[in-house]
């Protein structure tokens, strides 16, 4: 599911080593994130040269929970998120740029 | 140290020598050849290596099989009868509520436990309870509707082997 790429995995290394190398510590999405309810829409877009128009679809290019959350975020409290998975350290940090202010850097962050 | 142990597996006794250390996951997968119980995390994390112990979810890469002695043992191979799906089964297929199927069976056996102990759950109580098992592809709404058509299934049917 794209929403576990858009809010909690990240593979976080230091100097080199992956610190968060279990499912202890790399967050997962469980079944208590999914939404209460969504609608999903398929944009259909045949391709030229496939079998009925079929193309593969690479998940992560093709799902986009990940513009919507950031579309979300943006129009909410005004500040873009471009990387991922946008956490709430991230929306506070960029909240605190937007005034001129700047958070100190953990190297966890 | 090894010693003989006497499991109770899916109402079969299995007499068997093992080693203190062994986990009941390695028993059951690589001794009894119980492939269901799969193991991802190792360390209690993800719930893919559920099996029930007297009828309740836990994990099996955490429990020494020399500390399941006496109890009720239930692998997803125990729940149907050899020959027809249980009602949890056949709601997971026609709701198509798995990708790879990793998770599948212990997700399987949490839903028996969940709908032994709550018959009728609220969604919220669903995801209460299934929070301890990880889908990486990510069918948690079609567990979710899984979860509802077993339900249904089992309570029009309530006498089903099992
Ligand atoms: S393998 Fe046992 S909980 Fe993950
Ligand atoms: S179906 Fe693949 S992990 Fe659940």
């Amino acid at each position: 599911m794209h929403l576990g790429l858009t809010l909690f995995e990240e593979m976080v290394f230091e100097d080199g080593q992956l610190v968060n190398g279990s499912l202890l510590d790399y967050q997962v999405a469980t079944i208590k994130d999914m939404p209460r309810s969504f609608r999903s829409v398929v944009v259909e877009v045949p391709h030229a040269d496939g079998p009925f128009g079929a193309k593969g679809a690479g998940e992560t290019g093709a799902l986009t929970v990940a513009p919507a959350v950031a579309n979300a975020i943006e129009d909410a409290v005004g500040v873009r998120i471009r990387d991922l998975p946008i956490t709430p350290e991230k929306v506070l940090r960029a909240l605190a740029e937007k005034d001129g202010a700047t958070l100190p850097r953990d190297s966890s962050l | 140290m090894k010693r003989e142990i006497t499991l109770n597996i899916n109402d079969r006794d299995e007499t068997l020598v093992v080693d203190d250390a062994e986990t009941l996951l390695e028993v059951l997968r690589d001794r009894l050849k119980l492939w269901s119980v799969r193991e991802s995390c190792g360390v209690g994390a993800c719930g893919s290596c559920t099996v029930l112990l007297d009828g309740r979810p836990v994990s099996a890469c955490l429990l020494l099989a020399v500390r399941s002695t006496g109890r009720d043992i239930t692998t997803l191979e125990g729940l149907g009868d050899g020959q027809l799906l249980h009602p949890i089964q056949e709601a997971f297929v026609s709701e198509r509520a798995l990708q790879c199927a990793y998770c599948t069976p212990g997700f399987v056996l949490s839903v028996k436990a969940l709908l032994d102990e709550i018959p009728n759950p609220s969604d919220d109580e669903i995801r209460e309870y299934l929070s301890g098992n990880l889908c990486r592809c990510a069918g948690y709404a079609d567990i979710l509707r899984a979860v509802h058509l077993a339900r249904e299934k089992i309570s029009r049917a309530p006498v089903k082997p099992e």
